[in-house]
């Protein structure tokens, strides 16, 4: 703010202040005519208003002199008189670094103790449970749930189960919230009109589901040719595309024929945003074993 | 100057009627949404019910229609009686009424539709805002016309508070609203990021201020020592009352930014303001309250005092509760919780809504020429259900906002937060379904009070409305004392 | 001052008027119009642009749908907020909001930065219905936005109208706006949520556009 503009403020807030206080110590001494009866004999209203003389109570009196008293020391001590910095030197920004500074030394040390530990460590740890807890409630359950078993209208995957779209252990956990995942399954409608519902009773008898044989055994080359360069020969799938076993009965967008069938045609390109920088390696390391956690909930127990 | 002059209560009573109408609508909506808030499923789909499209109604619907209604119904009745004249212009103050109305009909079908400038209680677009500043305009000039004829010299102090509401509304509302129109359906202000919050908030909080204080003040004013049949307490307390209040309240709005965007130096005004304005705001209640002493026995028997006193009490403490609110400190964890809306409704809904029925209530038998209310038990009645239900949404509000404020903030000993957010939401969930339900027994009691204002309307119609004949000529001594009033 | 000189105030209604006047003016002349000239010299680090069209036309549906009365785009300057949403909200990163949406209430969580939080399909599914991934969510649901189109003409008359307001759209940027007839108001809605808190936030000078985004929480 230009020199101006400061005192164009300073000035405002010293008239304003000025005036009504001026008037609050005026008022009460000033020599209003007073009739008898203790009104100012204006009348209104057919003469049934009227205005009495009463002197002003003491306790307002007093607290309004410790209002202006406080409000002024306020601007004294804190920025507000236009450029005047106040004798605090206070700014918000100041209060947060302080506030942030203070807040870090409590929870560096722990973050640095969980830091050390491995994330399989970290799931069978309270403090870090707690913390990640809360961290993958307001990061993670928006699409994998409260209790992290995921969304198939999302194909957010269940993470309290033994199955992983890109590996389960520790590390994989970490790679998969620090840089996100993005499915990459291409539609495949222009295999042709059997072709499709033939495929979908193959995939359906890979799970154990019932299924038609004789489409089945027809989509057996087109699986091998096709669907097999990711999900594998026999339908395991591959961690390191992310392509889903088949074979397991779990399904991300829902195992029904008709789900099966709207995933062949349209693909899936289901996406895991990047969670770093958003969240710090620090914090990504307790959300993994948070996450880790979820699925080795029997091994905490034991252990 | 005729022989004869009569009080123009044609239009106060149309003011009145409309009040009753939109006090009912605007809190039927309010019923809506909070139980949108507790049951989501509520708006069926529908785009133009759905909460966030139609909050903007209830707001609207009580503060302008119901509120804007009753303020200038009564102030053209106090402004009148006040100083012994005859409204300036009929046609004028008629086209105010059906401006007026028609405002309020065309901003609460637009917004709906999504017509909005998502300015809070400026949401208008800028079509309506134009016909807003017409009418206001036009309000003033019968207002001031009123009391440039008037006959009384001294100017009574419910029209100094009338006379800034209207000063101080036009001139938040133009500056505000200054938008460059895209269509006819859309338009872009002029200020854009911070310099747009901060004159939004002087905006929305100096709506508060004049609308909802300065105005209603002026209703209790006229209306407070006319019900306890004594003297405006102090003459003097009313001089630095109006004149701190009118001016340090403009200063106040910064208080909704705290720890925002905005410039450190401007919150820390808004907060240094905030906390004198405590002063001229326990001042004006003290003044109305003190009026009763010598005719508390009075409450027993009119339930219309019973209002005001209520109101009053309302007032100073949701003005002690504000200025608290306004310290960093405290606004840290008020700001964006509940306990916002706590304070809002303890002012609308415990000062704004019971001086305007109490003051409705006096007014109205003297409007239609009846000696008395119909009904002295309804309006017992709707005391009893519009303080339960004040009662019960402000505290539900009070401890969702506090559980709130405390949940967002609650850090464990090893400096992470404890809750997420979803949890708070979680927690205060049933608190809503509390709120709700005094909002019901609020509406039910506004229902009480529409049946009251008929059967007292029918007695009238049943005889012709005699008008009230303006004491003319006045005699000369204006300023020398009158005889000890009259009953009434 | 003798009390007669006073009374005058109060016997005459022009006299009380403009006094009034003048005192209900002083706190928006001291604390507007600094703000105002203040406000016009701030501006974006390099880098920032005001919004695309698709943007523009999902900022509007946003200011239309009012879902700044649930939601606040405001990370205040607050440790605890700072802890869970992220580096304070600055005024850079609201010159173009015409109107500012920092909202007044948080019946759902600040989304000042939450662009990129989550995928675009959870945005199309959480706003078709909240409750499908949040269970225990009280927000509406906004169906009729996937069936309803933008008029790229009504785009491009906002960009003008804007660009008159002093926001630098070129003609090309303007001209662009037909590119977006026709795109339905959730695909809009979803581009504006998804740039939130990046596409407007200072950017350091040595990082790239996506990682230049929101910050580090919880350690600093």
């Amino acid at each position: 703010m230009s020199s101006g503009w400061s005192w164009w403020v300073i000035g405002l807030i010293v008239f304003n202040l000025g005036v009504t206080f001026f008037l609050f110590l005026w008022a009460p001494r000033a020599k209003v005519p007073v009739l008898p009866d203790g009104t100012t004999g204006h009348v209104w209203a057919h003469g049934v208003l009227r205005e009495g003389m009463h002197r002003l109570p003491g306790w307002w009196i007093v607290a309004s002199f410790a209002m202006y008293f406080i409000a002024l020391g306020y601007l004294v001590l804190y920025p507000g008189f236009g450029n005047h910095k106040g004798a605090l030197d206070w700014t918000s920004g100041k209060e947060l670094a302080a506030a942030t500074a203070a807040n870090t030394a409590k929870l560096d040390p722990v973050l640095k103790r969980l830091a050390a530990m491995s994330v399989e460590a970290i799931a069978r740890d309270a403090q870090a449970q707690r913390i990640g807890g809360r961290l993958f409630i307001d990061n993670c359950a928006a699409c994998h749930g409260r209790t992290g078993r995921g969304n198939p209208s999302l194909g957010a995957p269940n993470l309290t189960d033994e199955d992983w779209l890109y590996g389960g252990t520790g590390q994989d956990i970490t790679t998969s919230i620090r840089g996100g995942r993005s499915g990459v399954m291409p539609p495949w409608n222009s295999l042709g009109e059997p072709a499709v519902r033939n495929l979908v009773e193959y995939v359906l008898g890979l799970s154990g589901k019932p299924y038609n044989t004789a489409a089945a055994a027809a989509a057996e080359p087109t699986f091998k040719t096709t669907c097999a360069a990711c999900h594998g020969p026999d339908g395991r799938g591959n961690p390191l595309l992310g392509a889903p076993n088949l074979t397991d009965n779990i399904w991300l967008y829902g195992g029904t024929q008709a789900a099966v069938e709207t995933t062949i045609r349209g693909g899936r390109q289901g996406h895991m945003p990047a969670w770093s920088p958003r969240l710090s390696d620090d914090d990504i390391h307790v959300l993994a074993g948070y996450v880790y956690h979820l699925s080795h909930d029997g091994d905490a127990d034991t252990k | 100057m005729a022989s004869t002059e009569y009080y123009n209560d044609r239009v106060v009573r149309l003011f009145l009627l409309a009040a009753t109408v939109w006090g009912i609508v605007g809190m039927l909506l309010g019923m809506y949404v909070a139980a949108e808030l507790a049951w989501p499923g509520l708006n069926l789909g529908i785009p133009w019910v759905t909460f966030s499209r139609i909050r903007p109604d209830h707001t609207f619907g009580v503060i302008f229609a119901f509120g804007g209604s009753a303020l200038m119904g009564t102030c053209y009745y106090v402004v009148q009686r006040t100083g012994h004249t005859r409204l300036a212009w009929d046609r004028l103050a008629e086209c105010t009424f059906w401006g007026w109305q028609l405002i309020c009909l065309l901003a609460m079908a637009t917004m709906p539709l999504g017509i909005t400038q998502s300015k809070e209680y400026a949401e208008p677009e800028w079509f309506i805002d134009i016909l807003i500043a017409i009418v206001w305009v036009s309000f003033g000039a019968v207002f001031f016309a009123t009391l440039a004829r008037r006959r009384i010299r001294h100017i009574y102090v419910a029209n100094w508070y009338y006379g800034a509401f209207i000063i101080a509304v036009g001139l938040l509302h133009v500056v505000n609203n200054l938008a460059l129109p895209a269509s006819l359906t859309k338009s872009y202000p002029i200020y854009s990021g911070v310099a747009d919050a901060m004159v939004q908030w002087w905006y929305g909080h100096n709506a508060v201020a004049f609308f909802l204080t300065a105005g209603f003040l002026g209703m209790m004013y006229y209306f407070v020592p006319r019900q306890a049949r004594q003297p405006l307490w102090s003459y003097r307390f009313s001089i630095v009352n109006f004149w701190a209040l009118i001016s340090i309240y403009m200063w106040a709005g910064a208080h909704h930014l705290m720890y925002t965007a905005l410039p450190d130096w401007v919150q820390s005004v808004g907060m240094a303001f905030s906390l004198v304005l405590l002063m001229p705001s326990w001042g004006s209640a003290a003044n109305g309250l003190l009026t009763f002493n010598g005719s508390w026995h009075r409450l027993k028997s009119d339930p219309a005092a019973k209002f005001m006193v209520l109101a009053l009490v309302f007032y100073a403490a949701s003005t002690s509760e504000g200025s608290m609110m306004a310290i960093k400190t405290v606004n840290s964890l008020s700001h964006y919780t509940d306990w916002t809306i706590a304070h809002v409704h303890s002012g609308s809904l415990g000062w704004v809504a019971m001086i305007t029925i109490g003051s409705l209530y006096a007014m109205a038998p003297r409007a239609l020429g009846r000696p008395a209310m119909h009904s002295r038990k309804g309006m017992e009645l709707h005391f009893w259900l519009h303080t339960a239900g004040t009662l019960l949404y402000v505290i539900a509000m009070w401890i969702a906002g506090v559980t709130e404020g405390m949940m967002w903030r609650a850090t464990q000993p090893d400096g992470s937060l404890t809750h997420a957010f979803i949890d708070s939401l979680m927690t205060i969930r049933p608190l809503y379904m509390v709120r709700w339900f005094g909002g019901v027994l609020i509406w039910l009691g506004m229902w009480v009070m529409a049946w009251n204002l008929w059967y007292t309307a029918a007695d009238a119609r049943r005889r012709i409305i005699l008008p009230m004949p303006v004491p003319v000529p006045e005699p000369a001594s204006a300023q020398t004392p009158a005889p000890a009033p009259a009953a009434g | 001052m003798a009390y007669r000189h006073f009374e005058s105030v109060e016997k005459h209604a022009w006299m009380l008027g403009i006094l009034t006047a003048v005192m209900v003016s002083l706190g928006g002349l001291a604390e507007i119009l600094p703000t105002f000239v203040e406000a016009t010299r701030v501006k974006l680090a390099a880098g920032g642009k005001p919004y695309d069209p698709l943007r523009l036309a999902g900022r509007d549906i946003y200011v239309r749908e009012g879902c700044y009365l649930c939601h606040s785009q405001m990370i205040r300057a607050l440790r605890f907020e700072t802890q869970r949403y992220g580096r304070f909200s600055t005024a850079e990163e609201s010159v173009y909001d015409r109107p500012f949406q920092w909202g007044s209430k948080r019946t759902g969580p600040d989304l000042a930065r939450v662009g990129g939080k989550y995928s675009d399909d959870w945005q199309r599914v959480h706003l078709m219905d909240p409750r499908a991934v949040v269970p225990q969510s009280n927000m509406p649901a906004y169906p009729w936005l996937a069936t309803a189109r933008i008029d790229g003409a009504d785009i491009a008359a906002r960009m003008r109208t804007l660009r008159r307001l002093g926001d630098p759209y070129t003609d090309a940027d303007i001209a662009a706006a037909m590119s977006v007839d026709g795109r339905t108001e959730l695909d809009a809605l979803v581009a504006y949520l998804q740039g939130l808190g990046l596409a407007n936030g200072p950017q350091p000078a040595q990082a790239g556009a996506a990682a230049a985004a929101p910050v580090a929480r919880t350690s600093p």
